[in-house]
């Protein structure tokens, strides 16, 4: 559902300066799948990463092997340290907090946006029939 | 997870992404492994479902068709004879 968690584990990226976001927290939860790894950084860390991995495409962004790291959560007006600093622990990696990425996807508004919102109305939206009862 | 019905008791080592939908049709959720951050812990409360992590023996107590009871407001799950 998630992979190459090892190769961001062996980035060994310092805690607290990064979360994943994106795809990554529907695809810990088993929402969907993701096809790489997004990870947003504190400037701190950025600064010392861009010196030596490549930007990516958009120049948006840095390219180190499956993992895609970025400074900023476009377009978005939360703080990114504010997104990093409530990241929930899951399996040991900090991922932004699902409210965010709901929020995120609203906001954006792309076919795979409302696909991805559908998803996660479905999934928060168990059978409660058996338990009610 | 291919056997599960609604309503089952989802007795497992630990949950992984892929056993979301077995996850989703049970009542409640024992694993062997895990601590508060782990993937049972999250998905659970987010789906309400009643989960007891870390009993470290369940998967080796708890075979398939036992009737279990699961108190997971103070952690206890019991076979119901």
């Amino acid at each position: 559902m998630l992979p190459y968690l090892d190769e961001l584990k062996q980035l060994n990226l310092p805690s607290k300066q990064y979360a994943i976001f994106g795809s990554g927290p529907l695809a810990i939860r088993g929402i969907r799948e993701a096809r790489d790894i997004d990870v947003l950084v504190k400037k701190d860390l950025w600064d010392s990463l861009a010196k030596i991995y490549p930007p990516n495409e958009k120049g948006n962004g840095l390219i180190i092997g499956h993992v895609e790291v970025f400074s900023q959560w476009e377009p978005f007006d939360v703080n990114v340290n504010e997104l990093i600093d409530t990241a929930e622990i899951i399996e040991n990696l900090p991922f932004v907090r699902m409210e965010y990425v709901i929020e995120w996807k609203k906001h954006v508004g792309r076919e795979k946006d409302k696909k991805d919102l559908e998803l996660i109305e479905d999934y928060l939206k168990s059978d409660r029939t058996l338990k009610d009862s | 997870m291919v056997n599960m019905t609604q309503g089952d008791v989802l007795v497992a080592s630990m949950t992984r992404p892929e056993m979301l939908p077995a996850m989703k049709k049970a009542s409640a959720i024992v694993t062997d492994e895990g601590g508060v951050t782990c993937h049972a812990a999250i998905v659970s409360r987010e789906l309400n479902i009643p989960c007891v992590i870390g009993t470290k023996i369940a998967t080796t107590m708890i075979k398939d068709g036992d009737r279990v009871e699961v108190n997971a407001t103070q952690g206890i799950v019991r076979i119901i004879k």
